[in-house]
Formats: C-alpha cells, structure tokens, sequence
C-alpha cells in the first residue's frame, strides 16, 4: 500500500528501476555464461543448455501475468489509477515473456520429444492461453476509444485469465503431458534448503553443477521483468500526465 | 564456451537469439517510450507554468 501513491512510487521506481536492471545484466552475464561452460547433460547432451532459458522465461511469464492479474484487480475494485497503469504496463512485457516460453519450448521440444508442438499437450496449450490473454488484454485497451471503459474491459479480462495460471503451473500433474514437472519451485526450494544446511532436499532437483545457473539466470530474468516494469508504469504516469495537461491547455485556448 | 556447436546447435543458437532480441527490443522500446512522455509531461508543465520548456 506504500507504493499506492504516485509520488511515493516515483520516488521508489526512481532508483529501483535502476538497480533492478544493474542486477538484471550482472545475474544473467554471469548466469548464461555459466550456463555455456557447464558439462553437457547425460541424457539431454547439449540441449541441456535451454535449461537456462526456458524454465526462466515460463515462469516469468506467469509472474508478469500474476502481475496483470491483481494490478487489474485492484484497478476495478478500488478504481485505483496506478493500479490500472501497473495492468496496462505488464501486459507488452508479459506477452514478450510468453512468447519467448513457447519458442523455446518448441526448440527444446523438438531434439527431445521428436515434436515441434503438441496441441493436445496440457502445458504447452495452457501457456498458449496465457499468450492469447495476454494479446486479448491489449487488443481490447487498443479496441476501445473511451480509455476508462477500454481499461475497466481489459482488467476484467485479465482477471477472468488469473486462474489459467494454477493450470498452466498444475497441468503437468493433472493430466498427461509430455512435459516434465516444475523445474523452478523444486529447484529454488531445494537450493534454499541446502543453503540453509538442511542438506539433501526430499526432492533433489538438478544436478548441483547446474543450480548456479539455473537459480542466476531466473533471478535475472525476475529483475529485468521488474526492472522494464517499473519504468512502464512510470511512463504510464507521464503518459496520463501530458494528456491531463494537454486537457488543461485546450481548456484555457 | 561452448557456444552455438554441435548438432544441437541449431535449437540452441535461435532459442538465445530469439532471446536476446526480445529483451533488447522491450529494452528499448519501454526506455524510448518513458523519455518520449516523461519529456512531452515536462513540456507541458512547463508551458503551463509559463516557462519556455526549451
């Protein structure tokens, strides 16, 4: 609730932004170049590689839509201006995101699963209804020339999307699937238990020389979402600013 | 580094390209857009405050 208020949030993204991104370019320099010089997989050889990227990418597209999702709602239900320009600054970066998932996900599906794409596969057709929600949410803002109700539409839509991310997150074990299940929860817990000196996690996760990596590269995609996000919403601010003066000036002239 | 070789290399190489190109691309246009409206905001503050915005 500190962040509500536009001039506390100017002030905080003024040098949060920052930072996020000085984070973002350290975390994955380092993360991706580690993700090159580690050993080749056993089973998967050097496809391995895309471990670094697409498990990242997919989760940070549900996180840039959980975003959407509870900024949109809060824009409804407390007709909360910020709250709409958080919703409204998300959904480019998010659709990026889910793009990018699906991508290489079809080029780590092919060497692997001997597929391109799977329509019937859970996974990836909840991941492409999260894209489509994603594009549904700014086609409808674009649609619309009275912004408040393009905006009041759009949030309601991004709403009715937020529980395709339990079935995106949960499809795996819900049906069958091609897909392996969740790499970056057991992998985060377990490097958090074995950091905390719990030793071995129930659930192992990957192969110790690829947790740097892996938990690198997805904090520094985490950042770079948080990052692009800050100064969008920023230029949300402007935006409505210069339309509420230029208004003003109309007024007067 | 074991960069883009290999006879994986054809799904490895575009999946960081593609990559690449998508965060450059919403780098840029996020920053070109924020400095585009941050200085038509700071324009028009001005002009209403009776200062030259140049």
């Amino acid at each position: 609730m500190f962040l509500a208020n536009p001039q506390r949030f100017m002030s905080f993204s003024k040098w949060a932004a920052p930072i996020f991104g000085v984070l973002a370019v350290g975390m994955l320099g380092i993360g991706f170049t580690l993700g090159f010089t580690v050993p080749d997989d056993y089973q998967q050889g050097q496809t391995v590689r895309l471990l670094f990227l697409h498990p990242q990418v997919s989760f940070v597209s549900m996180m840039a839509y959980a975003a959407m999702g509870v900024s949109a709602f809060f824009g409804v239900v407390f007709r909360h201006l910020l709250a709409d320009a958080a919703a409204r600054a998300a959904a480019p970066i998010g659709a990026g995101f889910t793009f990018l998932a699906l991508l290489t996900g079809a080029f780590w599906g092919r060497p692997m699963w001997g597929t391109w794409w799977e329509w019937t596969d859970p996974r990836i057709m909840s991941e492409l209804v999260l894209f489509l929600f994603f594009l549904g949410y700014m086609a409808l803002l674009s649609a619309v020339d009275d912004e408040a109700k393009a905006t009041r539409a759009a949030n309601i839509l991004a709403m009715v999307g937020l529980p395709n991310l339990a079935v995106v997150h949960f499809s795996v074990y819900w049906w069958n699937s091609l897909h392996q299940g969740s790499s970056i929860t057991t992998t985060i817990m377990a490097w958090f238990h074995s950091l905390s000196g719990g030793g071995q996690a129930d659930k192992p996760g990957l192969a110790p020389v690829y947790v740097a990596p892996f938990v690198l590269s997805f904090f520094g995609l985490a950042c770079l979402f948080a990052a692009l996000w800050l100064v969008r919403i920023r230029s949300e601010v402007w935006r409505r600013k210069a339309q509420a003066l230029a208004v003003q000036a109309a007024g007067k002239a | 580094m074991d960069l883009f070789t290999g006879k994986y290399a054809i799904y490895i190489g575009p999946s960081y390209a593609a990559a690449a190109i998508v965060f450059a691309w919403l780098t840029i246009d996020t920053l070109v857009r924020a400095r585009s409206w941050r200085r038509k905001a700071e324009a028009l503050q001005a002009q209403k405050d009776g200062k030259d915005p140049a």
